[in-house]
C-alpha cells in the first residue's frame, strides 16, 4: 500500500486513526498498531510478513537476552553477533545473492574462464533494507546499553513494523521514539493533529506534484537514453535530480505527518539538502537518518577520524562505500558511494580554501557535483552512466525526450529548483493551522488528490533499497 | 469554532479541494495529452455522435489519450500525409481495436501503421475506424457512409462475436438522423468520473469478484440462451457475408480475423475471475455459453473467408506466444498484445495493401 493511494488516504488511515484513538489503553495500542502495520506490509505480498515477523522476534529475544547479561559479559556479545549474523544473511540473501553470482560470473568471464552462474529467481522484500537497520540498530544500541531492550513484544513488534516508517524510513532508532511509544496510552489526539495533517499534505504535495510530474519526463528519456542530445541529458539529470529529492523528501514527511496523527514524533530526514555547501554538509542534510546510523554504527566503530588522516579517509571511503551498496545491489551503487567518499575526502583535504569561496559558488558547485553523481545512481550500467555524462559536458544532437508538454517540465522544474534550494523545508514552515493555511492545505490536497486519481499512484522511488 | 463556523468552514474547504481537484485534472489531461482546458468531454462514450452519416466518432474531439482526427478517424491527423497519397487500410471493429488500455499511440492499428511502414515500399495509411461497443452493422453501415470516401484498399475487421448475445434484440445499425448534436460544454464536470474511476482502480481484485459474484447470483435478467443459439450465430454469418460484400462494394480487399480472449484455460482462478468480469455484460447468457459462441463463431468467419476467398487472420499463436501479458482485461490489449494483434495481421495487410502491381 502506498501513501500517495485512495485505498489508503480513504480506507486505511481514517480506519487505522480512529480504531487507535478509541482503544483505551496503552497494551491494545500497541497490539493494533503492529496489525496496521503487518496489513500495510502485508499489502504487497503476505509472505513479506513472514520475513518482518521473524525478525523481530529474533531482535527481541536478543533483547531480553542481554536483560540477563550485565554490560561487557561474554554472553551479552553472543546476543549481539547471532541476530545481527541472522538480520544480515537475511538481506544479504534476498538482496545481494543474484549481485554476488552476477560478479562471479562477470570475473570469471574477464579472466577467460567463464563460469556459467545460474541467477535466482529471489523477489526482493519491500523495505527489508530499512527494517534490517531497525531491528540492528536496536540490537547495537541494546549492547552498548545506550538503550534499555523493552520486555513488551507488542511494544517492540509497534516499532519495527510502524507503518508510517516501514518501508522507506526514515530509518528511526529505537530510543528517538521509545518516550513517546511508552506514553501511547495517554497521549493526546488533538495536541499534534494539525502538524501531522499539514506535514502530510506538504509530502503529498512534493510526492505528487512535484516528483511525479517530472518522473513523466525523467523515466522515458532514462529509458530512451540514446537518443538524448545533450539539452534532453541535462533536463533528465536535473529532473531526476529534483524527483528523487522531492520524491524520498515527501516520502519522509508524510511518514513525520503520519507519525504526528499518532502522537509518535519521527525525526527530520532531509533538511534541504541541495543547498547544503559543501560534501560534509550535504550528508547532514540528506538522508539524516541513514548518514548518522553509518556514521554511528560504522564510520566511528571503524575509528572515524580519531587515528589521523589516512586512516580517517579510509574510513570514509569504507563508510561511503557501503552506503553506496546498502542503495542497491549493483555495482554502479557501490561507484555512487566511492564518488561521495572521494567528495568528503577531497572535501576535508581542501576545506580551508573550499570554505573561503562565496556562499553562492559553494552551493552551486555542490549542486553540480550531486547532480553527476545521481547520474550512475540512476543508471543501469556503467556505460549508460558515462555516456550521459558525455553528453552532459559535450554538446551532441538528439533529443529531448519528454510524455508531458514541456512547459509543464519546465514549470515544474523551475518549483522544484526554488524549493529546494531557496525555499523552507516541512520542518521550519509553520504548521498552526490559520483560516489562509487551511484554504492552502484544502488546495494541495485536492491537487495531489486529482493526481493520485488520474494516474494510479507511483511507487515511492526509495521502496527498492 | 462555533458549529456554525465550522460547518462554514468544512464548506469552504471541500469546496477549496473540489475546485483544485477539477482544475488539477484539467492541467493533467492538457499536459498529458494535450486536452485543451476547456474541453467538455468527460468520457469515452461522448466521442460518438450520431448524425446523418449515422453512428461514428466525432470528429476532432478528445477525451484524455483518445484523440479522434479531423476525420473522425481515432489517431494522428490525415493532411499530413494526405499529399503523398497513401494507400489506405481501414481497420475496423470494436472497443478491442478502438484501444482502451494501450498507451497512446499502441493501439494495434498504429502498431500495424509501423509495422507496414518497414514493410511496404509504399506510403500507407492505417486508420482506426473501430469505437468502443461498434456492432458489425454499424460497421458495415459506417463503412459505406464514411468509409467509402476514403477508397480503402484494405478493409480489416476484428470482430466481437458475442455481442449478437447481448440484447434480445439482434445488433443493429443505428439509423442516421438529421441534427449534429453539439459537443459538451466547458463547464462538464471531469471531476466525478475520474474519482470513480480512481476509486474502481483502487479496490482489490478480490473485492471486485466478490461483488461480481454477489451480483450474478441473482442475474437481473433471465437466462434466455443457455445453449449457443444457432440462429444467433447465423445472424453474425450473414452480417459477416455483408461485410464482405460491402468492403468489395467500396472497392477494398476485406481481410477477417478471429477474435481471441485470454480464457482459453477457464480453470485457473485468475480466468474464472476474468470470466465473471466478462459474463456480467452480456447476462442474457452463462459464461460456459459466452466461451462455446465465441468459438463456433470464429467457425463461422473462417467459413466465410473461405467462401468468399478472402484472408483470413487468427492472432491466437502470436499471443499465446505473449501470454496474458496480451490482454489488460478479459479480451482488451496491453501495449504488447496489440503489438502481437499487429504481427499476426501485418502479412495478410502487406499483401493486399503493398502490392505495387496496381
Amino acid at each position: 500500500m502506498l501513501f500517495n493511494s485512495l485505498e489508503f488516504i480513504f480506507a486505511f488511515l481514517p480506519l487505522t486513526y480512529a480504531v487507535f484513538w478509541l482503544l483505551p489503553s496503552t497494551q491494545l495500542r500497541y497490539v493494533w498498531l503492529t496489525l496496521a502495520g503487518y496489513v500495510f506490509y502485508g499489502w504487497w505480498d503476505p509472505r513479506f510478513c513472514l520475513l518482518m515477523a521473524f525478525s523481530t522476534v529474533v531482535s527481541y529475544v536478543a533483547g531480553l537476552g542481554m536483560l540477563r547479561h550485565p554490560l561487557g559479559s561474554p554472553g551479552r556479545k553472543r546476543f549481539l553477533v547471532i541476530p545481527i549474523t541472522i538480520d544480515l544473511c537475511l538481506l544479504a540473501f534476498f538482496k545481494y545473492t543474484n549481485f554476488a553470482l552476477d560478479t562471479v560470473q562477470g570475473v570469471t568471464t574477464l579472466l577467460g574462464v567463464p563460469v556459467m552462474v545460474p541467477h535466482l529467481d529471489i523477489i526482493l522484500p519491500i523495505g527489508i533494507s530499512f527494517y534490517t537497520f531497525h531491528t540492528i540498530s536496536y540490537i547495537v544500541d541494546a549492547y552498548r546499553g545506550t538503550i534499555t531492550p523493552t520486555r513488551n513484544l507488542w511494544e517492540f513488534a509497534t516499532y519495527v513494523s510502524l507503518f508510517s516508517q516501514l518501508v522507506a524510513g526514515p530509518i528511526v532508532r529505537f530510543r528517538q521514539i521509545e518516550a513517546d511509544l511508552e506514553a501511547i496510552g495517554g497521549s493526546s489526539r488533538t495536541r499534534w493533529m494539525s502538524r501531522g495533517l499539514s506535514f502530510f499534505c506538504i509530502g503529498l504535495v512534493e510526492k505528487v506534484l512535484i516528483a511525479d510530474t517530472l518522473a513523466a519526463m525523467v523515466d522515458p528519456s532514462f529509458a530512451r537514453w540514446t537518443e538524448l542530445s545533450s539539452a534532453g541529458a541535462w533536463l533528465a539529470v536535473l529532473g531526476y535530480s529534483f524527483q528523487l529529492l522531492f520524491d524520498f523528501s515527501g516520502y519522509s514527511t508524510m511518514a513525520v505527518g503520519l507519525g504526528y496523527l499518532f502522537a509518535i514524533r519521527i525525526p527530520q530526514n532531509f533538511n534541504s539538502p541541495y543547498q547544503a555547501l559543501n560534501p560534509s554538509d550535504f550528508w547532514e542534510r540528506w538522508h539524516i537518518s541513514l548518514s548518522s546510523c553509518l556514521r554511528d554504527y560504522l564510520y566511528i566503530p571503524l575509528g572515524g577520524n580519531r587515528g589521523g588522516a589516512w586512516p580517517t579517509y579510509r574510513n570514509l571511503m569504507l563508510t561511503m562505500l557501503f552506503g553506496g551498496l546498502w542503495h542497491g545491489a549493483s555495482w554502479t551503487f557501490v561507484f555512487w558511494g566511492f564518488y561521495h567518499g572521494v567528495l568528503l575526502c577531497a572535501y576535508r583535504l581542501c576545506r580551508g580554501w573550499w570554505d573561503a569561496r562565496p556562499r553562492v559558488l559553494q552551493q552551486a558547485a555542490m549542486f553540480m557535483a550531486v547532480v553527476f553523481g545521481w547520474v550512475f545512481f540512476r543508471a543501469t550500467s556503467f556505460g549508460m552512466a558515462v555516456a550521459i555524462c558525455r553528453k552532459l559536458l559535450v554538446p551532441t544532437d538528439g533529443l529531448v525526450v519528454t510524455d508531458i508538454q514541456l512547459p509543464m517540465v519546465l514549470g515544474t522544474m523551475l518549483l522544484a529548483a526554488w524549493w529546494s534550494m531557496r525555499g523552507p523545508n516541512a520542518f521550519v514552515m509553520e504548521h498552526v493551522i490559520t483560516p489562509r493555511r487551511r484554504l492552502t492545505l484544502s488546495v494541495a490536497f485536492g491537487a495531489g488528490l486529482a493526481l493520485i486519481v488520474t494516474a494510479r499512484p507511483s511507487p515511492f522511488l526509495y521502496f527498492q533499497f | 469554532m462555533t458549529p456554525s463556523r465550522f460547518v462554514l468552514w468544512g464548506l469552504v474547504c471541500v469546496s477549496c479541494i473540489a475546485a483544485a481537484f477539477e482544475g488539477t485534472i484539467r492541467v493533467d489531461d492538457w499536459a498529458q495529452h494535450g486536452v485543451p482546458f476547456t474541453s467538455g468531454y468527460t468520457s469515452l462514450g461522448q466521442l460518438i455522435i450520431r448524425d446523418r452519416l449515422g453512428m461514428h466518432p466525432r470528429p476532432s474531439s478528445q477525451f484524455r489519450q483518445f484523440r479522434i482526427n479531423s476525420l473522425g478517424y481515432r489517431g494522428e491527423e490525415w493532411a499530413d500525409t494526405a499529399r503523398a497519397q497513401p494507400r489506405v487500410v481501414l481497420t475496423m471493429g470494436a472497443s478491442e481495436t478502438f484501444g482502451l488500455y494501450e498507451s497512446a499511440g499502441k493501439e494495434w492499428p498504429r502498431q500495424l501503421q509501423d509495422s507496414l511502414t518497414t514493410t511496404c515500399a509504399m506510403p500507407v495509411r492505417v486508420l482506426n475506424g473501430a469505437f468502443a461497443g461498434m456492432s458489425l452493422p454499424t460497421v458495415t453501415a459506417d463503412l459505406l457512409a464514411r468509409g467509402r470516401t476514403l477508397r480503402p484498399r484494405v478493409v480489416v475487421y476484428y470482430p466481437t462475436p458475442v455481442q449478437y448475445i447481448e440484447g434480445v434484440a439482434l445488433p443493429s445499425a443505428p439509423a442516421p438522423t438529421a441534427d449534429s448534436p453539439p459537443p459538451p460544454p466547458w463547464w462538464r464536470l471531469r471531476g466525478p468520473s475520474r474519482l470513480r474511476d480512481g476509486i474502481k482502480a483502487s479496490v482489490p481484485e478480490l473485492v471486485l469478484d466478490l461483488l461480481r459474484r454477489a451480483d450474478t447470483a441473482e442475474p437481473t435478467s433471465p437466462v434466455i440462451f443457455p445453449v449457443v443459439p444457432e440462429d444467433r450465430l447465423n445472424a453474425f454469418e450473414a452480417d459477416l457475408r455483408r461485410l464482405v460484400g460491402a468492403s468489395r462494394g467500396v472497392g477494398a480487399i476485406p481481410v477477417l480475423m478471429a477474435h481471441r480472449h485470454r480464457l482459453s484455460d477457464t480453470l485457473s482462478v485468475e480466468n474464472r475471475r476474468w470470466l465473471r468480469a466478462w459474463s456480467r455484460f452480456y447476462p442474457l447468457a452463462t459464461g460456459d455459453v459466452l466461451l462455446a459462441f465465441e468459438l463456433r463463431a470464429i467457425d463461422r468467419i473462417r467459413l466465410v473467408a473461405r467462401d468468399s476467398g478472402v484472408a483470413f487472420v487468427d492472432p491466437a499463436a502470436r499471443l499465446s506466444a505473449t501470454g496474458p501479458a496480451a490482454f489488460a482485461d478479459f479480451s482488451h490489449f496491453t501495449d504488447r498484445g496489440a503489438a502481437a494483434m499487429a504481427g499476426a495481421t501485418v502479412g495478410a495487410v502487406a499483401a493486399a495493401a503493398c502490392d505495387p502491381g496496381d
